[in-house]
């Protein structure tokens, strides 16, 4: 081993370390409950709540997949930053409605506030068992970022299979012990560690290669314009259309995304999340920094194998191992926070809703003496972290076996989680709306999805499969709910009477 | 104070929330983007116009937000969201403080 992948190694492993020590003491002395665990007793505050969400659209993607596509195609990549902040936009009223929905009912997950709105675990456990399809690929896609990332900052000598294993050990270590109390602390570490880390690249790496960002800018206007107007390089199939319809499916799902929920359900108040809302749009502009990176490698390292390597190809190739190491760290737990709360949510979707026994009915709930919660919630808690560590385990594995067969899910993940908009998001608006709806919709709208994706005709005439299999999914909600409504609905007319009926 | 239910309630019919139009502005300048700004001139302080166009409408969506934010007055008194379903069902409850 070399002395630069020793000290790689050395820094790596401390860093580890302190983030297991960051993400376990920050869950001692809490109450033991599942409302605690999954969403920290609704207790995160504005700045929490910031570094969290931060912390989450700041994934491995940002690292490797932004610089990959940056590098291979140009400018599509703007669509990162275009969903990420449409989705902010949408959350200043998605989220609070959640909250507020969460709040007032208790509920600690995306499945919970369908069983609740709708008085149905079935249809809960469908969108439960959905999401998961969709959410294990992304972390699974998070282990193996991980893994690249280990294996390039310590110039090899960390194995990629040895690194996916520390990243699920990591993880899972806190987000057991704390639950998101925990992923909201080693944010901390991590939020400081990449904004540290892509303020010095934005400077250093045009610097050091082209004398400033200038140049750097010029020579990619003469040589490579190509990658700067749509549909850029490539075989140009991110055109327009496809730009506008991803940015507004993506924006619209990220706000039902499960882990989204989970960071919605734990602010303290409503405008914990709005004033959220206001603030992260500056956060988006970070991600200009690893497009720029993934640029300059057009010129750096030109016949790059695997485009997803671009950044730190780059970063290897101009700076000294301890930067190496800290960069790597700052990536290694850009794969690591999210991945806790992508497990943390699919385990209490599953520790409540489809191995609990769900809400047991509002009704039957609230009959229940404060020591039956008490006893349910500890037993609902104790199942969500054993399924937290068994999808751990499922993506591991995966990714160690077959590190490929699961990429293609992910890229529908998107497209997946926007059919249970419907169902979470404007069943809350629209009263009327029934479960066979909600369901028919759901149904509908993934074969559709699915359907279009293996035929080859995702995008359908340059517009994103996931918006067209949305569109049918609505259509079929509104007919159904036409034509049954939801049994507590009261049509107009007769509204009057329920109000005094309920004063009374 | 504002969480009081009778007044949640009241909110039944909500007063007009004029600010929220506001919100549609950064959505609709992120999806004009290959559309009105897709090409390397005219470069703003040596950024082609693509980038440059991308970068303003990112700190105006914060500046958007933010104006929405303080023409809302569920924003300026800190409130619940109101939530349609629950007002029809009749579940639109007073929310109880975390912990208790």
């Amino acid at each position: 081993m070399s002395t630069s992948a020793i000290i790689a190694c050395i820094i790596f492993g401390l860093a580890m370390l302190a983030t297991i020590g960051i993400g376990i003491w920050s869950g001692r002395g809490r109450e033991k409950s599942l409302d605690e665990w999954s969403v920290s007793g609704r207790g995160l505050g504005f700045v929490f709540i910031l570094l969290l969400m931060a912390g989450e659209t700041y994934t491995s993607f940002s690292f490797l997949g932004t610089a990959g596509w940056s590098y291979s195609y140009g400018v599509p990549i703007l669509y990162l930053i275009g969903y990420l902040s449409i989705g902010l936009v949408v959350a200043y009223l998605v989220g609070p409605l959640f909250w507020t929905y969460a709040a007032r009912h208790k509920l600690v997950s995306l499945s919970d506030i369908v069983e609740h709105r709708f008085r149905s675990r079935g249809l809960a456990i469908l969108v439960a068992v959905l999401a998961t399809i969709f959410i294990v690929p992304y972390i699974q896609l998070q282990i193996q970022g991980m893994g690249a990332v280990v294996n390039a900052m310590s110039y090899g000598a960390i194995d990629l299979k040895i690194a996916a294993i520390v990243s699920f050990i990591v993880a899972e270590a806190f987000i057991l012990f704390s639950g998101l109390r925990g992923s909201a602390w080693v944010s901390v570490l991590k939020d400081g560690l990449v904004i540290l880390a892509v303020a010095f690249l934005a400077i250093y790496v045009p610097l050091h290669y082209f004398d400033g960002l200038a140049p750097l800018l010029d020579r990619v206007v003469s040589e490579k314009s190509q990658w700067l107007t749509f549909p850029g390089a490539g075989d140009g199939i991110y055109g327009g259309a496809w730009f506008i319809s991803t940015i507004i499916l993506n924006g619209i799902t990220i706000t039902v995304f499960p882990t989204s929920i989970a960071g919605y359900l734990s602010g303290t108040s409503a405008n914990a999340l709005r004033r959220n809302s206001i603030i992260l749009p500056w956060y988006q502009l970070l991600l200009l920094v690893p497009m720029m990176v993934g640029v300059a490698a057009l010129f750096v390292v030109p016949a790059l194998k695997d485009a997803d390597l671009a950044l730190f190809s780059v970063v290897i190739d101009s700076l000294p191992a301890p930067i190496v190491a800290i960069i790597g760290v700052a990536g290694a737990l850009s794969a690591i926070v999210p991945m806790s709360v992508y497990m943390l949510s699919i385990g209490s979707m599953w520790g409540r809703t489809v191995l609990g026994g769900g809400l047991a009915g509002p009704k039957n709930a609230a009959s229940m003496t404060p020591e039956q919660l008490n006893a349910r919630g500890l037993r609902q808690k104790t199942l969500s972290q054993w399924v937290c560590l068994a999808v751990g385990i499922i993506a591991l594995i995966m990714s160690l076996l077959m590190p490929d067969a699961l990429v293609e899910l992910s890229v529908l993940s998107y497209e997946g989680l926007a059919q249970v908009v419907p169902a979470a998001l404007l069943s809350l608006y629209w009263p009327r709306m029934s479960k066979q709806a909600a369901a028919a919709g759901l149904i509908v709208g993934s074969v559709v999805m699915v359907a279009l994706h293996y035929t080859g005709l995702d995008p359908l005439l340059g517009i994103n499969g996931g918006l067209w299999a949305v569109a049918a999914n609505l259509l079929v909600v509104v007919i159904v709910t036409l034509a049954k409504p939801d049994p507590r609905w009261v049509p107009a007319g007769q509204r009057q009477t329920r109000t005094e009926a309920a004063a009374l | 104070m504002s969480r009081n239910p009778s007044s949640v309630r009241q909110a039944g019919s909500p007063r007009r929330r004029y600010s929220l139009v506001l919100l549609i502005v950064p959505v609709v300048l992120y999806a004009l983007t290959p559309v009105v700004a897709n090409s390397v001139e005219p470069r703003i302080a040596g950024l082609p116009f693509i980038l440059a166009y991308t970068i303003a409408v990112t700190i105006l969506t914060w500046f958007f937000v933010w104006m929405t934010a303080r023409g809302d007055r569920y924003y300026r008194h800190d409130l619940p969201e109101h939530i349609p379903s629950d007002v029809a069902f009749g579940e639109d409850h007073e929310i109880e403080e975390a912990g208790k």
